[in-house]
């Protein structure tokens, strides 16, 4: 029987995994309908935090779904997580992940895309652990061109 | 059919600059020639005021290779600097913002005060015998002047006004800018591999809206969209008629109807180009100005900026924040795919492999006619003496051209 702290490794992790092989529909599942997704950062230039993305599940489901009409970087992104901490109140688990986000382009060459940390809140819900809130927390601001999918 | 390798050097068979020699964009000495001739003599916008709104609150920024500070001085005027101490030239202050009494440098902390005077010189008696002294050791002032809340700053100190090098030109914007007091929420960076000017063709040229998927639903499909026309104005400025974009024809995204920024409608899109490098883009309830600094032939840093009211609620700010997000943001669905295109341009360019590049569509001065792009070469020409089809050939300065020749 894994402990809850197991438990929420793994549901990180596969959202790392799932959205490296860009299985969009299963990553959704990792989380719940309430869900909400942040994309945060703060800016030195403007002293201030900022919100580069702010998506509901519905939101996510579009983004997905349009995906490819877009003109994106061509390769591949994969995430190298680690989970820092987790604390429990109640019924639901904080936890802070610390992430980098390599991207490979298409001759092969790696190097580091974004770096920063995810800040999950966990619920369980029929006996499921499900992310009610990520909150990713960027330390990179250039992020290249740019990318079309959550980080 | 294909062509030889003559055939596709030979000069294109276009009219008079409706097209350009791809060494515009590669060769190192048309990049100095440029810096020289227009980032060193033109106005360059440098920040919004609301970046710096207290005195001694201060933005370091690069233009045309210098180091430069715009600061509120202790009088409450918007000044510029050249971020390097007058002793032994350290550069001043490295953070992008912050807020300072006095300027020290951190290498023999001289000091200097919010007005650029020379305040403090440690162990001032060791430089008697030499004539060094505070009075005579300020640090360097460029020119900085406002308008409509936008700082824009000039290293000639000979050349004309700001209002005059802008004329015009802001007209579209002047409610947007002027009604109420705004602030800018948004930045972001992206050094990318393309030629600076490549940049602001993107912003011109709306002909390239078929590569986009939102504003080819948003926009092209839009009745109207093909009508709009182009004013040119003096100095290679541009901006386009307005038209009413239908956000919900994007799937999952909504009208925007609601909160727009002073003096727009449903929807409204409008956009100026500012000669050489900055371009304000509104779109209903979302204001961006983006900017670009040049680093190298290949390789160019923009900025962007998104600005609301000032004081406006969390609920208000929050809509305008997902607004410019949807297309501009660094995960939005737009800008990412502009640096895509330009990158591609420049892979091309870059050995020369591309002679040429096509700037002839003709729409009557309306929607996707290239003109504008047109008219900031004729400019490019006039400022560079160099003719943007050959750039081995120079030219005598033509004539300021203000409309275009549709
Ligand atoms: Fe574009």
């Amino acid at each position: 029987m894994q402990s809850s702290n197991e438990r929420i490794n793994e549901l990180i992790c596969r959202t790392c995994l799932h959205l490296d092989q860009e299985n969009f529909d299963d990553y959704l599942k990792l989380f719940t309908e309430e869900m909400n997704y942040r994309v945060v950062t703060f800016s030195p230039e403007l002293k201030k935090d900022m919100v580069w993305l702010d998506h509901d599940l519905s939101e996510m489901k579009h983004l997905f779904k349009m995906l490819p009409q877009h003109v994106k970087m061509p390769g591949k992104f994969f995430r190298q997580a680690a989970v820092y901490t987790i604390e429990k109140s109640k019924q639901k688990w904080n936890s802070t992940t610390s992430f980098l986000l390599i991207y490979t382009d298409l001759d092969g060459q790696s190097r580091v895309f974004a770096a920063g940390r995810y800040n999950d809140e966990i619920v369980e819900h029929d006996q499921k652990l499900l992310i009610s809130k990520r909150e990713v927390h960027l330390d990179t601001r250039d992020l290249a061109p740019g990318i079309h999918v959550p980080i | 059919m294909s062509r030889t390798a003559q055939e596709w050097e030979e000069r294109p068979a276009v009219p008079e600059g409706h097209f350009v020699d791809s060494r515009i964009y590669t060769d190192p000495l048309i990049f100095n020639e440029e810096t020289q001739k227009i980032f060193n003599k033109t106005w360059k916008f440098a920040c919004h005021v609301s970046e710096i709104p207290e005195i001694g609150d201060y933005r370091t920024f690069d233009h045309a290779g210098y180091p430069l500070i715009a600061i509120r001085s202790d009088d409450g005027e918007v000044r510029c600097f050249v971020n390097s101490c007058s002793h032994r030239s350290s550069v001043i202050l490295d953070a992008p913002a912050g807020t300072a009494k006095n300027l020290t440098c951190p290498f023999h902390l001289w000091s200097y005060d919010t007005r650029g005077n020379c305040v403090h010189i440690t162990r001032p008696e060791g430089y008697e015998e030499a004539g060094i002294c505070k009075a005579n050791r300020g640090l360097r002032q460029v020119r900085a002047e406002t308008m409509l809340g936008l700082v824009f700053v000039n290293l000639d100190d000979s050349a004309g006004s700001l209002a005059d090098y802008i004329g015009d030109g802001l007209e579209t914007f002047s409610e947007i800018l002027g009604t109420h007091e705004l602030e800018v929420f948004h930045y972001h960076r992206v050094v990318m591999s393309a030629n600076w000017k490549q940049w602001h063709e993107t912003n011109m040229e709306l002909y390239h809206e078929w590569g986009h998927v939102v504003n080819r639903t948003t926009s092209v499909a839009v009745k109207g969209y093909h009508d709009r026309m182009w004013k040119l104005y003096t100095n290679g400025h541009g901006t386009l008629e307005p038209l009413a974009v239908q956000y919900k024809n994007y799937p999952g995204w909504e009208d925007r109807a609601q909160k727009m920024l002073p003096g727009l409608t449903e929807g409204e899109f409008r956009v100026v180009d500012l000669f050489p490098n900055t371009t304000l883009i509104a779109r209903s309830t979302a204001l961006r100005i983006d900017t670009s600094t040049p680093i190298a032939p290949g390789k160019t840093l923009v900025e962007y900026r998104g600005l609301g009211i000032k004081g406006e609620s969390p609920e208000d700010r929050a809509m305008r924040q997902k607004h410019h997000n949807q297309f501009w943001g660094p995960l939005g669905r737009n800008v990412s795919e502009d640096v895509l295109f330009v990158e591609k341009v420049e892979r091309a360019n870059r050995h020369r492999a591309a002679k040429h590049g096509i700037i002839a569509r003709r729409e009557g001065g309306r929607g996707q006619d290239d003109e504008v792009v047109r008219s900031f070469y004729r400019e490019w020409k006039r400022q560079m003496r160099r003719d943007p089809e050959d750039i081995t050939q120079l030219v005598d300065a033509p004539s300021i051209s203000a409309t275009g020749s549709n």
